[in-house]
């Protein structure tokens, strides 16, 4: 069991952690998660522990978002105003670009229903339809129709902003 | 001609089909310009999926080696382990002084079954005031008379704390009713004594001997917590209830009044199971008068009773019985 469930680890966790990273978006946040969900099925040795796996990866993200979201409250509170923005340092421009790009894919992925993002990103992940089906709750069949839509609601999200990105380019030259 | 659904196109490129069902999609694609158009289209809205899902992952992905994720694991269990000893112990205490806490404040319910002591008494031949037998608590004997109840307080379930705890076990201690009486129907008998039909007055002691002429018995050496007197239909002396608690925590009440109501109300006692009758014994604390008192004046109608009630075996009630003054 402890072998199925480091060849899981060692397959796996890359997928995890990005699965987790698109839910937090804080990239050493999404390892600690990552490494809290396989420390938590070394401790109950689950019987399909990569569906498990995800389910539990799934579940701290929302817990995590819910405090995130009561952080951001209590700050608020605290201050009275609006927290600040953390300024960032200077970085290339290769990581300016790197950030851009990333930021226009999360707005996509903003964009569609939490279901068809869940199924998107578990696919992603390398889930199958049976999987991905008992994970969310859909029927088999209804995975290819929401993964269909999930589809393409993300690339037309994206060009979406990829042309209202070159307009406000062009409005400013 | 049927063409392909989209979602089955998605399915079929996402390998997600049986091998029937591809090889039928393949067969019909190779065959359908507009499936195969569409089946392309899938495929790279597919791929263009996935690009833009690799550019919001993280740029580096750092792991742990495995073994250091067991070590994580045994040291939280071991945290774990070490915390559930510690609540373990907390509530094992926790329940230790809980249960001492109720045996010390309440008389269980779970208590042996009461048993009645009864024993014929002389009626209130002399109730003069003078009598020092009849006195109650102030004799100087009976404040010598080292009692059953030892020299440990006992507090009852909604007594208040320090009345308890300055229980002298040689003196009688009635609850002061703030110079009221107070009236009470019987059955509200919250303290584990029993439960006594009628309209019943909860008084001091020195009330309940001045109405029931100066003579309410009781056992000697234990604390009195209650003292309650009823009027009997034809008048004449008062029947009296001295409720008593021992050490242990168990509550005797000595009944006191005419033969035919004390046994009206024993009738009435619910876990009563054993009856002693102690007319053969001598009262050991009374005195030889009231002894043949009780004797020669057992006349139908006229005869008092004396009964005590508790949850104790009916020997110990006997033993009691010895000890009533």
């Amino acid at each position: 069991m402890r072998d199925d469930l480091e060849i899981l680890y060692q397959t796996t966790y890359a997928a995890v952690v990005r699965f987790l990273y698109r839910k937090v978006w804080d990239a050493d946040r999404a390892e600690d998660l990552a490494q809290e969900v396989f420390v938590r099925a070394m401790a109950h040795h689950p019987e399909k522990p990569r569906a498990w796996v995800f389910a539990v990866a799934a579940n701290l993200a929302r817990d995590e978002a819910r405090a995130a979201v009561r952080r951001k409250r209590h700050l608020t509170l605290l201050s009275g105003e609006p927290t600040q923005r953390h300024v960032a340092e200077p970085e290339a421009e290769e990581n300016v670009e790197h950030e851009e790009k990333m930021a226009k894919v999360r707005r996509a992925l903003d964009a569609l229903t939490p279901r068809d993002r869940e199924v998107l990103l578990l696919w992603d992940a390398g889930m199958s339809y049976p999987e991905i089906a008992a994970q969310t709750g859909l029927a088999v069949g209804a995975v290819g129709t929401t993964l269909a839509r999930a589809r393409k609601r993300l690339v037309e999200a994206h060009d979406r902003m990829e042309r209202e990105n070159v307009r406000g380019h062009a409005a400013h030259s | 001609m049927r063409h392909i659904p989209e979602e089955e196109l998605h399915a079929y490129l996402d390998q997600a089909l049986s091998r029937s069902q591809c090889v039928e999609i393949e067969h019909h694609v190779s065959e359908c310009v507009a499936c195969r158009r569409e089946r392309d289209a899938i495929a790279a809205l597919r791929d263009r999926t996935t690009a833009l899902l690799v550019t919001a992952s993280p740029r580096w992905i750092h792991s742990r080696p495995y073994p250091q994720l067991a070590e994580v694991l045994l040291e939280r269990q071991d945290r774990r382990r070490r915390w559930r000893r510690v609540a373990w112990a907390a509530s094992l205490v926790g329940a230790v002084g809980l249960g001492w806490g109720v045996s010390r404040w309440q008389v269980s319910d779970a208590a042996p079954p009461a048993a009645v002591a009864t024993a014929p008494v002389p009626p209130p031949a002399d109730t003069s005031p003078t009598d020092s037998r009849t006195q109650p608590a102030t004799s100087p004997a009976r404040s010598r008379a080292p009692g059953p109840a030892g020299a440990t307080p006992v507090r009852l379930a909604g007594a208040p704390r320090r009345a308890a705890e300055s229980v002298d076990p040689s003196q009688p201690t009635v609850p002061a009713p703030n110079g009221a009486e107070l009236l009470s129907s019987g059955d509200t008998d919250g303290q584990g004594a029993p439960v006594f039909d009628g309209v019943w007055r909860t008084v001091s002691w020195d009330r309940a001997s001045e109405a029931s002429g100066a003579w309410v018995p009781r056992v000697e050496g234990v604390p009195v917590v209650q003292v309650k007197v009823r009027q009997t239909p034809h008048g004449g002396r008062p029947l009296t209830v001295v409720t008593q608690q021992l050490a242990s925590g168990e509550v005797i009440s000595t009944v006191e009044g005419p033969a035919a109501e004390v046994a009206s109300l024993l009738s009435r006692q619910p876990g009563q199971s054993a009856t002693a009758e102690l007319q053969d014994l001598p009262l050991a604390a009374g005195t030889a008068d009231e002894t043949s008192n009780s004797v020669g004046a057992a006349q139908p109608g006229a005869a008092r009773t004396l009964a005590i009630i508790g949850k104790l075996p009916a020997d110990s009630l006997k033993a009691f019985m010895l000890k009533v003054r």
